[in-house]
C-alpha cells in the first residue's frame, strides 16, 4: 500500500515535470510554425495577390497544429460574417494561440500586425510582413534558449520532487 | 448591392424602404448620403428618407472604411490594379467608383489613400434588350452575322444591348470572344462574368483594346469579337486586322447619329469594316431603337 502511494506520487509530479517541459518545445515549434505562415502569406500576397480569407484557409491546410487552428478561426470568422473587420476577427485567432501558450510579447506582435493587416498595398504589406519576422525570429530565439534551459530541468525536478516528497511522507 | 456597404448605411438604406429600385449609392465622405433612382438624385437622412442636402446624413470615416474594407474583402492589395484603374467589380456584376488622394510613384499612380468618395453602380442587365436588333445583324438560315456598330450619346443603352447581341449570338452557336477593357460588358469578378454574355463566349477581362483583339484572333479562334467604345485612331488598325482574318465584329461608340461618326477623323477607315449601325437613344427611355442602317 505504501509503496504503491510513493510510486503514485513519484508518477504524478514526474508526468507534471514532463507537461512542462513539452510546454517550452511547444512553444518553439509554434512560433516556428507562425514563421513558416508569415512566410507563406508574403508569398500569397506578394506574387498570387490572394486575398487574406482565401489565403488564411490555403495555409492552415498546409500547417498543423495550433497555428493551422488559428487560421482556420479568423477564415471562418471572415467567412460567417463578412461584416467583421479584419482586426477583430484576427483577434479571434489570437485567442486560440493564447490558449495553447505563446508568450505574451508575440501575441502582443501579433495583434499590432492584425491592425494593418489588409488595409494596404502589396510592397506595404511586406513591410510589415518583415517586421513581424524580425520580432518572431528573435521570440525563437529567446524560446529556444529558454527551451535548452529549462526543459531538461523539469523533466528531472518533477521525478525528483516526487520522490522527496513519498520519503517525506513515508 | 447593399450587401457591399458598411453595416451603418446598409441599415439606413433598408429601414428607408423608398419603394425604387436604387441605380446608384454615392458616399462622400463628411457629406450627405445620397442615392440615384429613377426620377434622378435624392439625399437620404438618417433614417433613410429623402431630405434636403442639410437634414441628409453625413457619411462618416467609419461608414468609408468599413465599406472599404468589405468591398476589398479586407485585402486591399488584391485589388491594386483594379483600385488604380479606378473602380472595383463586384459580384453580381456591380460596380464601385473609388476616389481619394492620388499617390504617384514616377509620375504614374500607384496607388490611393484617404478614400473620400464611393460610387456604387447597380449592374444592369436587359435580357431580350437586342430581340429587335437581331433579326437585322444575324442571317441565321446562312449561319452568318454581320459586323455591328452601336451608337448614341451616354446613358442610352449602348452596353447592355451589346451584351444582349454577345449573349444572343454566342447562343446560336458562333464561337464569340469579348475583349472587355473595362469590364464593362461580362462585368467579370475573379474571372467570373458577372452578367450572361452566352455559353461559348471567352471573355479578355482589362486587356487593352489592341492587344485583346490580337490575342483573341491568334489563341481563341473567334467567329466574332466583341468590344466596347471605339473611338481611337489606332482601332481601326485592330478592325482591320479582324475583317484580315474574317472575324466579324460587335463595338460600340459615342455619337447621336451616323453622320456625326463619319465626320470624326478616326472614323475614317473604322467604319469600313462594318456592315450595320445601330443608332439608339433615350427618346422612349434608354434602349430606343432608333434606326438601323445597312452600310
Amino acid at each position: 500500500m505504501r509503496v504503491g502511494g510513493a510510486l503514485l506520487i513519484v508518477f504524478s509530479c514526474g508526468f507534471i515535470g514532463l507537461i512542462v517541459a513539452k510546454s517550452y518545445s511547444d512553444r518553439v515549434q509554434n512560433i516556428k510554425a507562425l514563421l513558416t505562415f508569415v512566410q507563406m502569406l508574403e508569398t500569397e500576397i506578394g506574387y498570387s495577390r490572394t486575398s487574406l480569407p482565401e489565403a488564411f484557409e490555403r495555409i492552415a491546410r498546409q500547417l498543423q497544429g495550433p497555428v493551422s487552428v488559428f487560421l482556420q478561426t479568423v477564415s471562418h470568422r471572415l467567412e460567417v460574417e463578412p461584416d467583421l473587420a479584419m482586426q477583430d476577427a484576427w483577434l479571434f485567432g489570437v485567442y486560440v494561440l493564447e490558449e495553447n501558450g505563446l508568450p505574451i510579447a508575440v501575441l502582443e506582435d501579433l495583434i499590432t500586425f492584425g491592425d494593418v493587416l489588409g488595409v494596404s498595398d502589396a510592397d506595404d504589406q511586406k513591410k510589415h510582413l518583415n517586421l513581424l519576422r524580425v520580432r518572431l525570429t528573435q521570440a525563437s530565439e529567446t524560446a529556444e534558449a529558454e527551451h535548452r534551459k529549462n526543459a531538461r530541468m523539469w523533466q528531472y525536478l518533477g521525478f525528483c520532487a516526487g520522490t522527496l516528497i513519498a520519503l517525506l511522507l513515508f | 448591392m447593399h450587401r457591399f456597404l458598411a453595416p451603418n448605411l446598409r441599415t439606413l438604406i433598408q429601414n428607408g424602404n423608398l419603394g425604387l429600385e436604387l441605380e446608384e449609392i454615392r458616399l462622400r465622405l463628411a457629406r450627405p448620403l445620397m442615392v440615384k433612382h429613377q426620377e434622378g438624385f435624392i439625399f437620404l437622412n438618417a433614417i433613410g428618407q429623402p431630405c434636403q442636402a442639410e437634414q441628409g446624413y453625413y457619411v462618416t470615416q467609419d461608414d468609408i472604411q468599413r465599406t472599404v474594407q468589405i468591398i476589398t474583402r479586407n485585402s486591399w492589395y488584391a485589388f491594386e490594379d483594379e483600385i488604380r484603374s479606378g473602380y472595383l467589380t463586384l459580384p453580381g456584376g456591380h460596380r464601385v467608383g473609388i476616389g481619394g488622394r492620388a499617390v504617384l510613384e514616377n509620375g504614374k499612380l500607384k496607388t490611393v489613400k484617404y478614400i473620400s468618395s464611393l460610387n456604387f453602380r447597380m449592374a444592369k442587365e436587359i435580357i431580350g434588350a437586342a430581340d429587335a436588333v437581331l433579326p437585322h445583324i444575324a442571317a441565321l438560315h446562312q449561319r452568318e452575322v454581320y459586323s455591328t456598330l452601336i451608337v448614341s450619346p451616354p446613358g442610352c443603352g449602348k452596353t447592355t444591348l451589346l451584351r444582349d447581341i454577345t449573349r444572343q449570338v454566342a447562343n446560336l452557336g458562333f464561337q464569340v470572344v469579348v475583349v472587355d477593357e473595362r469590364s464593362e460588358i461580362g462585368s467579370c469578378c475573379e474571372g467570373i462574368p458577372q452578367l450572361d454574355v452566352g455559353k461559348q463566349t471567352d471573355i479578355l477581362d482589362g486587356y487593352p483594346k489592341a492587344v485583346g483583339i490580337s490575342h483573341a484572333v491568334r489563341a481563341l479562334g473567334p467567329e466574332v469579337v466583341v468590344t466596347d467604345e471605339i473611338g481611337h485612331p489606332n482601332d481601326a488598325l485592330s478592325l482591320a486586322e479582324l475583317a484580315r482574318c474574317g472575324v466579324k465584329v460587335f463595338a460600340t461608340c459615342h455619337g447621336s447619329s451616323l453622320a456625326q461618326i463619319k465626320a470624326k477623323s478616326w472614323a475614317v477607315d473604322s467604319l469600313k469594316v462594318f456592315e450595320v449601325i445601330v443608332i439608339l437613344s433615350r427618346r422612349l427611355g434608354p434602349g430606343t431603337i432608333e434606326s438601323v442602317l445597312r452600310v
